[in-house]
């Protein structure tokens, strides 16, 4: 099962993967409709990427009022049924990463699908720090990182 | 090739603004305020213009590019910059901005869905950014020495800065939720694409690191934050790019054979077909109106 990981201690914030994520999904550039974004809490040390982690146990599931959100138990992506939603945002407001955008064209809530499979956001990344990688491999990746930093404390810490 | 600009013109002697949709030759670049628009000068020779690009915000490689504009000592003067407000500014509905008069008390420009409206400064300049309607919003401040996009980028020097701080204006904010226009996007994705992977592989990006934030669709040209913005694109590099929209020279993402390149992403997002040979042209044309003398009578 593969995930879209993103290495907070490389994004850098600089926008790509939320520009071509809206013209790969809405055939213009579109950054306010992007499923993957950046947020900007203002000064330096505070850019960085959201986009939806397909989370192991997601709360979008059981909060949505319409029940049109799952989780696909073979490839772990939580996909949704976006013509039977009524935008209630509940989804929205639950989601802890806040990863969930309103598409205007469709007039429902939306995530990451990662592009079927092939995410392009990954391809334009310039620090590489998007990974579409194996969910073991990833979470490996990170417990070493949290090895590493308890050795060897950087500024900054670990994602 | 014409371009359709969308226009804003300010005064800010009367607090009025204008925005108006100007069909413009040469790409639609920055040109447009010297030749269509020469005459605005006339009304106010301390006039400062904004230009984005076509390709400006589109996603490409350095299309954070954008141009400042004023005249100097009768000739033209223009600064390009690399950040987030040219594109802040094309989703709010606008691509030029030509700033006139002056404001006997300070303000604040905000400019909203095509909209501009102009407040007294309240508190702290962040404070816009706090009320916000659309989270992609780009603030910039106005210092004695310099523009900064965010509090944190130099987008343009103690000139222009001075400029704007003469007419009366300490900030300004682009926000809204609409489009930059793209012709056709199934052409323009995968030229978007070739370009990051070639700029990734050319290992000439800027540092990474959270605690290292780059400007806005930054590939190359490893700026800090505080640098002066414009010295990257002055002193001999082709204003043709930054004119239209990307920030490539020769300090910064060199893609191969980057006129070729610029002309496939040009014909993918106006639609229409285009050359290296008309880039060539145009750099030939801008370089002329760089040197030319604007004085009285002959604007």
């Amino acid at each position: 099962m593969k995930i879209l990981t993103i290495d907070r201690a490389k994004c850098t914030g600089c926008g790509a993967c939320q520009m071509i994520c809206s013209i790969a999904k809405k055939g213009t550039v579109m950054p306010s409709d992007a499923r993957i974004r950046i947020r900007r809490a203002g000064g330096i040390d505070t850019q960085y990427a959201v986009v939806c982690q397909h989370c192991a146990e997601p709360v979008c599931v059981s909060a949505c009022m319409r029940g049109i959100i799952d989780k696909d138990p073979g490839t772990g992506v939580v996909s949704r049924r976006t013509e039977d939603c009524f935008a209630c945002a509940a989804c929205r407001v639950m989601c802890p990463v806040g990863a969930v955008t309103y598409d205007r064209d469709q007039e429902a809530f939306v995530t990451c699908d990662l592009c079927g499979g092939d995410p392009v956001c990954v391809k334009v990344c310039p620090t590489q720090a998007l990974r579409f990688e194996d969910v073991h491999q990833a979470s490996l990746d990170l417990r070493s990182k949290y090895a590493q930093n308890l050795l060897n404390p950087t500024e900054g810490g670990v994602n | 090739m014409q371009r359709i600009v969308r226009y804003a013109l300010i005064d800010l002697l009367n607090r009025t603004a204008a925005v108006k949709e100007v069909s413009a030759g040469q790409f639609g670049c920055w040109s447009l305020h010297f030749e269509e628009m020469r005459f605005l000068w006339e009304l106010d020779p301390e006039a400062v213009a904004f230009s984005t690009g076509p390709l400006t915000g589109t996603g490409v490689p350095g299309s954070g590019a954008m141009v400042w504009s004023c005249l100097r000592r009768g000739a033209v003067h223009h600064a390009a910059a690399e950040g987030r407000f040219g594109a802040a500014l094309r989703c709010a509905g606008i691509d030029m901005l030509f700033i006139t008069g002056s404001s006997p008390q300070p303000l604040r420009l905000r400019i909203c869905q095509g909209e501009i409206t102009f407040e007294n400064p309240v508190g702290n300049a962040s404070s816009l950014l706090a009320v916000r309607r659309f989270e992609d919003a780009a603030l910039l401040t106005v210092s004695r020495e310099s523009v900064t996009e965010d509090r944190c980028f130099v987008i343009a020097g103690e000139y222009i800065a001075q400029r704007l701080l003469n007419k009366g204006i300490c900030a300004v904010i682009a926000e809204g939720d609409g489009a930059i226009p793209l012709a056709d996007s199934r052409r323009f994705t995968p030229l978007c694409v070739e370009l990051w992977q070639e700029a990734i592989r050319s290992r000439n990006l800027p540092q990474s690191g959270r605690s290292r934030p780059v400007r806005f669709l930054s590939a190359g040209c490893p700026v800090s934050p505080e640098a002066p913005a414009s010295s990257p694109f002055d002193g001999g590099g082709d204003p043709v790019f930054a004119a239209l929209g990307v920030a490539w020279n020769k300090t910064g993402f060199s893609a191969s054979k980057p006129k070729q390149r610029l002309a496939q992403l040009l014909t993918a997002c106006l639609g229409e077909p285009c050359t290296p040979e008309e880039l060539t042209a145009l750099s030939k044309h801008l370089k002329a109106l760089e040197r030319r003398n604007l004085t009285r009578g002959t604007v």
